[in-house]
């Protein structure tokens, strides 16, 4: 006998993300889950973000790692709340260790939640995290065509942050290229270009946060 | 809130493990951990092997749902843009029922491919290229339409009215 069904295989993940996002919306927290492969600069991004921001802001960050902590220390200096999730070898968050990484913290209370998954472009796609908004870095000394290798990365995220813009000079990466790639994979995808090293660009990556409060 | 600033301890993913450590393999026992296959997700960082493990939690809630009736097929809709390449799926589904109380169990994937909507025409095609341009009318002007399946579409239940009718003719 044939039981047709329509089950979501990851409905007990969808479930608790379901849980996280109205915890967010009663809040009016805005939550961004940062995606890229190891090395693009996601938690380059999130220091110049947190060192830009009033002390009196509430922002904090769960940061995801196979194994060390060593994000998390580089994070804490800025003053604001930060948990490091050890996935002890999963390759990406899930709704339930972001749930557990909540634990304690007045969550409801805050304005920004960034969740730096883990780095990879391929497997944190899966896991609805609760977020309200999905970004996905690209640095340059990455390939153009890294959006069409990882469609599914590209086509659930709502930014791309082309980042390491500074060295632009010195690689053979076309910008231009890259941009159109994102664009042909997720059409409606917002796109700045940053360096977290000189600094270029990150006004215009802080005003499309500020866009999202 | 509160405003903390040290680093806590490391949040784990693992219910009853206290730290990292513990979830490394002991250097002898690769078949142990082979075996112990539900581990492997954790340890191994093969997410289809998690998405696996949720597929057969999946198929014993029906199983449940159907007084703890055999499950002899399950099928399975995988998205293009799901994140989830099929045959390392179909790998790790076969690894997890080996052995398991759900043997014997056999999976059916269906791939479900990369769609979008036009929003002017409204046809519905298949991107093709990784072009997001609509074909028939050519209009850009288009949207997401599927393609993000991870679903279970159906179990095979072995009907134990069958069975018995066997067992009375034997």
């Amino acid at each position: 006998m044939r039981v047709p069904l329509e089950r979501k295989v990851l409905n007990e993940n969808d479930r608790i993300a379901a849980g996280l996002r109205e915890r967010y919306a009663r809040g009016g927290v805005f939550c961004l889950n940062l995606i890229s492969s190891p090395g693009s600069g996601k938690t380059a991004l999130l220091e110049r973000t947190l060192e830009g921001f009033d002390p009196a802001r509430r922002v904090a960050v769960l940061t995801g790692d196979i194994q060390t902590d060593n994000d998390a220390r580089r994070l804490q200096r800025y003053g604001f709340p930060v948990r490091q999730i050890t996935t002890a070898g999963a390759c990406h968050l899930d709704a339930r260790m972001v749930e557990r990484g909540l634990e304690g913290w007045d969550v409801e209370n805050l304005e920004i939640l960034f969740v730096e998954n883990v780095g990879n472009l391929v497997c944190p796609t899966s896991y609805d995290l609760g977020e309200e908004a999905r970004a996905v870095l690209l640095s340059v000394t990455e390939g153009e065509d890294k959006p069409l290798k990882y469609p599914a990365t590209f086509h659930h995220a709502d930014l791309m942050v082309l980042n390491k813009i500074d060295l632009l000079p010195h690689v053979p990466f076309q910008a231009e290229l890259a941009r159109e790639n994102a664009r042909r994979v997720q059409p409606e995808i917002e796109i700045v270009e940053v360096s977290c090293t000189s600094g270029e660009g990150l006004d215009k990556w802080r005003a499309w946060l500020e866009a999202h409060l | 809130m509160e405003r903390e600033t040290g680093i806590e301890p490391a949040t784990n993913s693992l219910e009853g493990c206290d730290s990292t450590t513990e979830l490394l393999p002991p250097a002898n026992s690769i078949l142990t951990a082979v075996a112990d296959a539900r581990a492997m997700p954790l340890q191994y960082g093969l997410h289809e092997m998690s998405i696996a493990a949720a597929v057969l939690d999946a198929v014993r809630t029906e199983s449940a749902l159907h007084g703890g009736a055999h499950v002899s097929r399950a099928g399975l809709r995988i998205g293009e843009l799901s994140g989830v390449e099929p045959e390392s799926l179909r790998f790790c589904l076969e690894t997890l029922v080996t052995g398991d109380a759900l043997a014997p169990l056999a999976f059916e994937l269906e791939i479900r491919p990369w769609m979008r909507r036009c929003r002017d025409c409204g046809a519905e095609f298949r991107v093709v290229d990784y072009s997001p341009a609509c074909p028939a009318c050519r209009s850009a002007n288009t949207e997401a339409a599927g393609g993000d399946e991870m679903e279970l579409s159906y179990v095979e239940i072995e009907e134990p009215a069958c069975e018995s009718r066997l067992n009375e003719k034997s």
